[in-house]
Parts: structure tokens; C-alpha cells; sequence
């Protein structure tokens, strides 16, 4: 278990003993297969895992997940799927307010500064009561996730799964319709970002591939001929809502933002069900081909 | 087959292997290079944050912390950019013992490192400065931050210091009223008057009374202008326009003149003074009362004993 991984083949291996990185490889089999990633996508993952996995100085703590993620940000090998798209329609974007986000994104010091707020809710009050969200947004404010990227769904879409659960239990199906595993606690607080087409105007929506994900995000490569992915639901572990992923998105005057409210269990989510699913085949000749690019 | 091994289990192992291997562990999590399941739409900051605040990790919290103070000796604290500094400032404000926190504060607040922590390009800036104070336990480190908070590029960070400071520190109110009044000042100029609200709520006035004797006339007037603009006169929606003067005795003025009632207040003049004692008069007025009563009681007595003689 978690043994380093020093060339192409242990990473192989590595990647077959665990349920994340079978899942992994057969992502990348869908998104060949459905021409979401193409082979000179696959061959600078392959070059570059084969650069980090060759020198084990530089691989103190790796492991497959390791070794992985760095490749594909060595090579920026995310926000490349395809098909591209517009918007035409609304957009959301789900996030989890805490302080750290919120001092990120917002500027509070008209209000005393952050300390000034007693929890997440209040401060979700103050943002939702704004008339005018730019009185509260930093200047220059933008979204983005731990990658320059974000993942999006269509508002409406959005909106009227939510509008069959009560107002209560809204923040946790949000969490589980878009498979946003990391908004886990009992205690987190949700709220979403609206972007109006005029807002993304200037980007391009593309269909979210497995080096969107990397191997730590609850993600499954559509399967289906669409410009989009399909969400993970997290309770269902099957298909759910569609999903895009695009460059950082400025928060401005045309931003609008809803509350969801706190998030009322943990996931039931698991790898091993998950792991079910994947496909053995697809699964070996990802790794054959890996194999021969190292 | 086994499962993929979790963050929290990696966590563990390098606990038992002691605090430098923990410390490496971490500066990978804050760089990105191990990260916990389901970063989707998540800063970094809040991913550090959401880890080392899981249940499971309740038992490790101590070691973690012990992992972060003997990292920041030897992290390359200047090489990391905004970003990741902004994760440590997250990380420090999730750790709950006062002891190792105030320790790592005191580093962050004493390191030749500071100004790339504390600097406004920092989007985690506010957050650390929250954090720092909630925990500095020692004066200096307070002193050292008030006195970056001074730079003009601070100013905006002054009310977050001033409030958390009031309500433990007197001496410090003393020091940060002055910037306080500018901070309020740069604020009304933008036509908002949070800072005096958030005042009302958090500011320990008796504190501030106890000081008001050890003020110079200009940090005094600065004083008589606070207590002045948290009237409740002003209302949100109120347009004040507010003013520093000097006159040819060099004794700075404060002048506050709200637009929507047509009504100026120059707290240095008589009539303002008299304006805000009357205020406070009415704010305490049963106390006063009572007073007044107690007074006429003892006056009465006095006449008794003075006609009896």
C-alpha cells in the first residue's frame, strides 16, 4: 500500500491496485474513445509521467495520485476537452463559504472586517441582502478553483432539481446531484454564483475530461455523445447533471448569488461502488499505451 | 485489490514518523502536490482548511501543529507565492491551541518575511491578520502588526486590528485611535459608515473611558470625533461629510457635517460637546436620574443640618 513510485510500470501498477486509479485509467479510455482527449493529449501525460517518474528525488511523497496530478499540471493537460461550446443559458457555479473562500472573493472591511461575523451564516445573510454584490465582491474579484478552472452547470437545470427538496435539505442535494465531495461536512455552507450569458461571452465551455479531474475528484468520463460531461451524483453513483468546465470567471455587477444553506450529512459515497463500473479492458489498454509513451 | 490510501491515513503514518516528515507532508498539501478527495470549485486555502478541520484528524491536531512550527523554519517561506501563504494564514486560523498558535503568529510577525505575508496583495491578508491577532498572545507580536497596519497601505486594515485589539487591550486603543478616525474618515469619503456600526456592536467603551485621561489633545479630539460619529444620528443613509482642520495653534479639528439632517458638529466647539453630552445624557438617562436623585437627597440633608446648626 502507497508504495513510491520511481518509473512508468510501478505507476501502472500502482494505479491498478486502487480503486481511484482503475477508475482513473478508464476515464482516459472514455475520453479517447469519445474524442474528448486525443492522442497527443495522452502522449504528453505519458512523456511527462515518465519525466517525473524518473527521477525519484523528485518523488518524495509520490504516489500514482502524485505522479499524476503533476504531470498534467506540468503540461497544463487541463481545459483542453472537447467538444468546445457557448453558453445559452444562465450558468451556476456551487461553492462552499467559509473564511478562507470568502476572504478570497470578498471584501468586507466596510463591515468591520471578517472577524466581525459571527459564522459562514451571517456572512451568507449579509452576501444574499446586498443589493448590489459589488459593495461586498473584492476588486478584481474572480472564481476559480485550486486550477486556474471552474465547473459549471446550467442555472435552470439547477434550479428545478432543487425545487424538489425542501429548503432544508437543498444545500446537500446540491452536493450530491454535482458530485462536490469536498463540501462533505456537516456543517458547510453553500451558496451559488450566476453568471447571465452576457457574462460569458468571452469563454469557451468545454466538455470536462479525466486530467479536468486528475484522480482525487469523484468524476466519471461521459459515455454519451454530448458537449458536456455528466455529473457524478454522489448518492446514486450514476449520471446526473450536465457539466462544462472554463477558465476563471470575473464576479462582477452582472454576477448574482443564492444562498443554499448547510449541508446536512456526509456522503455515502464510496470508491469500491464507484470501482464496480469500470472496465477492465479499457483499463489495460490505456496502461499498454502509457507503457510504450514513458 | 486494496483502496487508494487517503489523505488522512498518509497523515497518520507521517505522524508516527515524527514532525519533519508530517512538515514535508504538509508543504506538499499546501503546494498542491497531495491533495484530499473532491478539490472541485475549492481555493486552496479551503481545502488546507477543510482537512485539517475533519473530525478524524482531532486526535493529530497537536502533532500538526507541531509539524507547522517546525516547517516555517525551514519552509521556503519567500519562494511560496500569495496563494500559498494565504493557505498557512487558513491553516493557522483552524488551529485551536493558543499556545503553538501564538508561536507560529509571533514567527509570521516577527520573520524578515512579514511584509510578503501582511502584503495587500495577499488575498488571504484579512484572514491572517484576523488570525494572527485572535491568537498573538504576546505584546510584541501586537505591536508588530499594528505597526505594519500603520503603513498608509494599511489603513483599511485598521478597524479589523482596532477591533479585535479593543476588547483586550486598553493600551493598544490608545495607540490605534488616530487611525481608526482616518480609517473612518477614508470610509465616509466612500459613503459608508459600517466601521461605526461594527464599533457600536464590538467596542468595549468602558475600556476606552479608562484611557481618555492618558490621550494627547489631538489623539483626545480624535476621541471626542468617535464617540461623535457613533451617534446614533447617524443612520445609514445619512451623508456626512467629515473634515480634519488645523488651526494656527496647530490643534488638529475635526469636523462632521451631516448633510441629510443639515446639522454640523464640531466636537472641539462648546456647542458640540454640549450636543454630545446631552446625547449621552439621554442614553443613560435613568442612571443620571438616579444620580440627580441621590445628590438632591444629600443637598437636602445638608440644608437640615445646616438649619439645625
Amino acid at each position: 500500500m502507497g508504495d513510491a513510485v520511481h518509473d512508468i510500470a510501478k505507476w501502472l501498477e500502482a494505479c491498478g491496485r486502487t480503486y481511484k486509479g482503475r477508475i482513473f485509467l478508464d476515464n482516459i479510455g472514455i475520453d479517447l474513445a469519445k474524442l474528448a482527449i486525443d492522442d497527443v493529449v495522452l502522449e504528453t501525460f505519458g512523456r511527462a509521467l515518465g519525466a517525473f517518474t524518473a527521477n525519484p528525488d523528485d518523488l518524495r511523497t509520490a504516489r500514482f495520485e502524485q505522479a499524476a496530478t503533476r504531470a498534467i499540471e506540468a503540461k497544463s493537460l487541463f481545459l483542453n476537452g472537447k467538444p468546445e461550446s457557448s453558453a445559452t443559458s444562465a450558468m451556476a457555479c456551487v461553492v462552499k463559504i467559509d473564511e478562507a473562500f470568502c476572504s478570497y472573493v470578498f471584501d468586507f472591511t466596510d463591515y468591520g472586517g471578517i472577524g466581525a461575523f459571527d459564522g459562514p451564516e451571517e456572512i451568507l445573510d449579509l452576501i444574499e441582502n446586498a443589493n448590489d454584490l459589488t459593495r461586498v465582491l473584492r476588486s478584481g474579484a474572480i472564481l476559480r478553483s485550486r486550477l486556474p478552472m471552474v465547473w459549471m452547470t446550467h442555472e435552470n437545470i439547477l434550479n428545478n432539481t432543487l425545487a424538489l427538496h425542501v429548503n432544508e435539505r437543498r444545500a446537500t442535494a446540491a452536493r450530491d446531484e454535482l458530485g462536490l465531495l469536498g463540501y462533505n461536512s456537516n456543517d458547510d455552507c453553500l451558496g451559488m454564483f450566476i453568471f447571465p450569458i452576457s457574462a460569458l461571452a468571452h469563454h469557451v465551455l468545454r466538455r470536462p475530461t479525466s486530467f479536468d479531474a486528475s484522480a482525487n475528484l469523484v468524476f466519471r468520463s461521459n459515455e454519451q455523445d454530448e458537449p458536456c460531461g455528466r455529473t457524478l451524483n454522489l448518492s446514486t453513483v450514476a449520471p446526473s447533471l450536465p457539466e462544462y468546465v472554463t477558465t476563471p470567471v470575473s464576479l462582477n455587477s452582472d454576477t448574482r448569488f443564492m444562498r443554499l444553506g448547510t449541508v446536512q450529512e456526509s456522503s455515502r459515497f464510496s470508491w469500491l461502488e464507484l470501482n464496480a463500473r469500470t472496465v477492465e479492458t479499457r483499463v489495460t489498454s490505456v496502461g499498454t499505451r502509457l507503457m510504450g509513451l514513458g | 485489490m486494496t483502496n487508494a490510501i487517503s489523505l488522512e491515513e498518509d497523515i497518520m503514518l507521517a505522524t508516527v514518523a515524527g514532525p519533519e516528515r508530517l512538515s514535508d507532508l504538509l508543504l506538499d498539501i499546501m503546494t498542491g502536490t497531495r491533495l484530499p478527495d473532491g478539490e472541485k470549485n475549492q481555493t486552496p486555502a479551503s481545502i488546507v482548511l477543510q482537512l485539517l478541520r475533519g473530525e478524524d484528524l482531532v486526535a493529530f491536531r497537536r502533532k500538526i501543529e507541531q509539524a507547522f512550527a517546525y516547517g516555517l523554519d525551514k519552509w521556503p517561506l519567500g519562494a511560496l507565492g500569495a496563494e500559498h501563504q494565504g493557505i498557512i494564514a487558513a491553516t493557522l486560523l483552524s488551529h485551536s491551541s493558543p499556545s503553538i498558535a501564538s508561536k507560529v503568529a509571533r514567527k509570521l510577525a516577527e520573520t524578515s518575511k512579514r511584509d510578503a505575508f501582511f502584503s495587500p496583495q495577499n488575498p488571504y491578508v484579512d484572514l491572517l491578520v484576523e488570525c494572527v491577532l485572535r491568537h498573538a498572545g504576546d505584546a510584541d507580536t501586537k505591536i508588530a502588526i499594528v505597526n505594519i497596519a500603520k503603513q498608509e497601505d494599511w489603513l483599511r486594515y485598521v478597524p479589523s486590528i482596532f477591533f479585535r485589539m479593543a476588547n483586550i487591550d486598553v493600551g493598544f486603543c490608545q495607540f490605534l485611535i488616530p487611525e481608526f478616525i482616518k480609517a473612518c474618515q477614508n470610509q465616509l469619503d466612500r459613503g459608508h459608515n459600517g466601521y461605526i456600526h461594527a464599533f457600536d456592536r464590538s467596542l468595549n467603551i468602558e475600556a476606552l473611558r479608562q484611557i481618555t485621561d492618558t490621550l494627547t489633545p489631538q489623539q483626545s479630539a480624535a476621541f471626542d470625533t468617535l464617540f461623535l460619529l457613533r451617534s446614533r444620528r447617524f443612520s445609514p443613509g445619512s451623508q456626512i461629510e467629515y473634515s480634519e482642520n488645523s488651526d494656527e495653534g496647530q490643534n488638529v479639528r475635526y469636523s462632521v457635517y451631516d448633510k441629510k439632517h443639515q446639522v454640523a458638529f464640531k466636537p472641539h466647539h462648546e456647542n458640540a460637546m454640549a450636543e454630545a453630552e446631552l446625547q449621552h445624557l439621554r442614553d443613560n438617562r435613568d442612571e443620571y436620574l438616579k444620580e440627580l436623585i441621590d445628590l438632591g437627597l444629600k443637598q437636602e440633608r445638608i440644608e437640615k443640618e445646616l438649619e439645625m446648626a
